[in-house]
């Protein structure tokens, strides 16, 4: 019953589709700064692996792998800070350039390709480190950065292989126990290694960007529907208040003639004219009664038009809920008596003070009450209640044991004009419960209906306090 | 029908409505004349001046009513004539905020008495007889 969640969730969705898109481009955003902090680890991790090969006994180049270390941790201080500088400066997304991302990838490269280069060449196990930054390309970088730098990884190993074999630059391989890693003596070793190994970096690459391209295009899809969806909302809320206006327009032109037939009509019942019979008596008061409540709708009317119209200026001060209650019962007390109807009020001690428009609460209080008094018939009860709940909300409850709403009714309470089976032959406007939804979604509030039809209604409507919509 | 209760001047552009009230007032005794316009209204008072005037505030333009009883206010020998407003223009300040009416609601108040319409005739009835019995 309470459409409160998904009318906040319509009309906010284009700013959470936003902010979902951003969180979406910064968590990647954030994988470039995790890399920054993974780096940090490969110098002593270098050194330790160092340190553990000498121990077994492996030989190679251990000085060369130290001095990389070193030029890793010395470009990670430049990125660090680069990043860093970024972030303070705030692009507004949280989201690093992707240039950034490039030049650290481009760093690594060279880095992986010299301990690759000192530890074998082809032969080294160290290959193995180009498969992370070819998948952290493609997922970070456009297709087509992502598609280079899969490349550049065969392209360098084949430079590096054809290099060797030329004699052109030495060849470090790694020896344990006398024995070298050395595809580059082995060639149909040496050539499936690398193929194979070409084959995985490319496909990997070309799969994982592939993926991320459509990803990404998704997610701008999703922020120009987001965009839509706010043209949408904006479009709607214009046509919402160019209603309201007309309604009001509407109601107000009524309320001139209506106050004419009303006084003319009094002249008629007043007998001023003449006597009446009593046929016409009966027939004029039945007249007269619908016209009061033609005219309780027009009121009802422009009060709903101009709650909905001035949605953005109402005033928040603070609500005397006591003064509501004493008034409440003054008004509905000798009404209810005279049904033959108990009617109490209570109120929980120190109520939290509630924010808000004191007119529109009374209005709810006075809707809800009026039902229930109205609906109920003797020797019936009708109870308001005013009470403080545990997670500081108020909760204005008004409990009745009239003729209770029909199930079929239930989900169309709120919609203007809207009566009830059972009520249809009785006087109302089918306003009562609209205003009564407006004034609880205008203060951020929910409202449950629980009845019964022939045992009662409870209406609960919880509201915060001290806040704001 | 005697005119033991007075003489009324009802403005009020809305014939129908005017027509009505000048029916219940007359049998009630009192001398009973309508004027559709501020002109009118005026003229009527040039030709005899009135016991009370029951003024509607908002005839052809928004403020004609309030214009008109300022007016009546300002000729020398009316400052005290009795004026009573018959209106929507509480509901309305309501309705549409009071800054809409701030031309009205920062001049000195023009009238005595305001009863907001649909107007209770028993109630207005009362006042008038309070108001004339009073003089």
């Amino acid at each position: 019953m309470n459409r409160k969640g998904e009318e906040f969730a319509l009309r906010e969705l284009p700013r959470e589709v936003e902010l979902c898109r951003q969180r979406i481009l910064g968590e990647l955003g954030e994988r470039s700064r995790w890399l920054i902090r993974l780096r940090w680890w490969i110098p002593p991790s270098l050194g330790l692996a160092t340190l553990f090969l000498s121990w077994v006994g492996v030989e190679f180049e251990a000085l060369a792998l130290l001095g990389i270390g070193i030029f890793i941790c010395g470009y990670n201080v430049f990125f660090y800070l680069r990043d860093s500088r970024l972030r303070s400066k705030g692009n507004g997304e949280n989201i690093p350039s992707q240039r950034l991302i490039a030049w650290q990838v481009g760093f690594d490269y060279v880095a992986i390709f010299l301990i690759v280069f000192y530890t074998g060449g082809i032969s080294s196990p160290f290959i193995f480190l180009f498969l992370f930054h070819v998948i952290l390309t493609a997922i970070l970088l456009p297709k087509g950065w992502a598609r280079l730098y899969a490349g550049g990884v065969p392209s360098g190993l084949l430079l590096i292989g054809v290099l060797q074999s030329l004699g052109s630059i030495p060849v470090f391989s790694l020896v344990f126990q006398s024995q070298k890693i050395a595809l580059a003596e082995h060639p149909f070793q040496g050539w499936m290694v690398f193929l194979f190994f070409t084959g995985f970096v490319l496909i990997i690459s070309f799969s994982v960007s592939g993926v991320m391209a459509v990803f990404r295009e998704r997610v701008t899809e999703l922020a120009d529907l987001s965009r839509g969806v706010a043209m949408l909302c904006e479009r709607l809320e214009g046509l919402m208040e160019e209603r309201s206006r007309f309604m009001r327009k509407v109601a107000h032109n009524l309320r001139a003639p209506l106050a004419a037939v009303t006084s003319g009509l009094e002249v008629l019942e007043g007998s001023y004219l003449g006597d009446l019979n009593e046929a016409q008596r009966n027939r004029l008061r039945r007249i007269t009664e619908r016209v009061r409540n033609l005219v309780q709708m027009v009121n009802e009317l422009m009060l709903l038009a101009r709650s909905r119209m001035e949605r953005k200026e109402m005033e928040w001060r603070p609500v005397d809920l006591d003064l509501i209650g004493r008034r409440i019962e003054q008004t509905y007390r000798a009404q209810a008596e005279k049904k033959g109807l108990t009617f109490s009020v209570e109120r929980s001690e120190g109520l939290p003070p509630l924010m808000g428009d004191e007119e529109m609460i009374e209005e709810l209080v006075e809707n809800l009450v009026s039902n229930a008094v109205k609906y109920t018939e003797a020797p019936g009860q009708v109870l308001v209640r005013f009470l403080k709940e545990a997670n500081g909300e108020v909760n204005l409850e008004v409990r009745d044991t009239g003729i209770g709403i029909p199930v079929e009714d239930q989900s169309r309470l709120f919609t203007e004009f809207h009566r009830g089976r059972n009520v249809r032959k009785l006087d109302g406007t089918g306003l009562g419960l609209a205003i009564v939804k407006e004034v609880v979604d205008r203060h951020g509030g929910r409202i449950t209906i629980g009845s019964e039809e022939g045992k009662g209604t409870t209406v609960r409507v919880y509201l915060p306090t001290r806040t704001r919509v | 029908m005697t005119t033991r209760g007075g003489d009324i001047l009802i403005v009020d552009d809305d014939v129908d409505l005017s027509d009505s009230l000048r029916i219940i007032l007359e049998h009630h005794g009192f001398q009973v004349r309508t004027a559709g316009s501020g002109d009118e209204a005026l003229a009527a008072i040039e030709s005899r001046v009135p016991d009370l005037v029951v003024l509607d505030v908002m005839m052809a333009s928004e403020n004609e009513g309030f214009e008109l009883a300022h007016t009546i206010r300002k000729r020398p020998g009316l400052e005290n004539l009795p004026i009573l407003l018959l209106t929507s223009f509480l509901h309305r300040v309501r309705e549409e905020g009071p800054e809409r009416f701030q031309n009205v609601l920062g001049r000195q108040w023009p009238a005595q008495w305001l009863f907001e319409k649909p107007v209770d005739t028993k109630r207005l009835l009362a006042k008038i007889k309070g108001i004339l019995g009073e003089r």
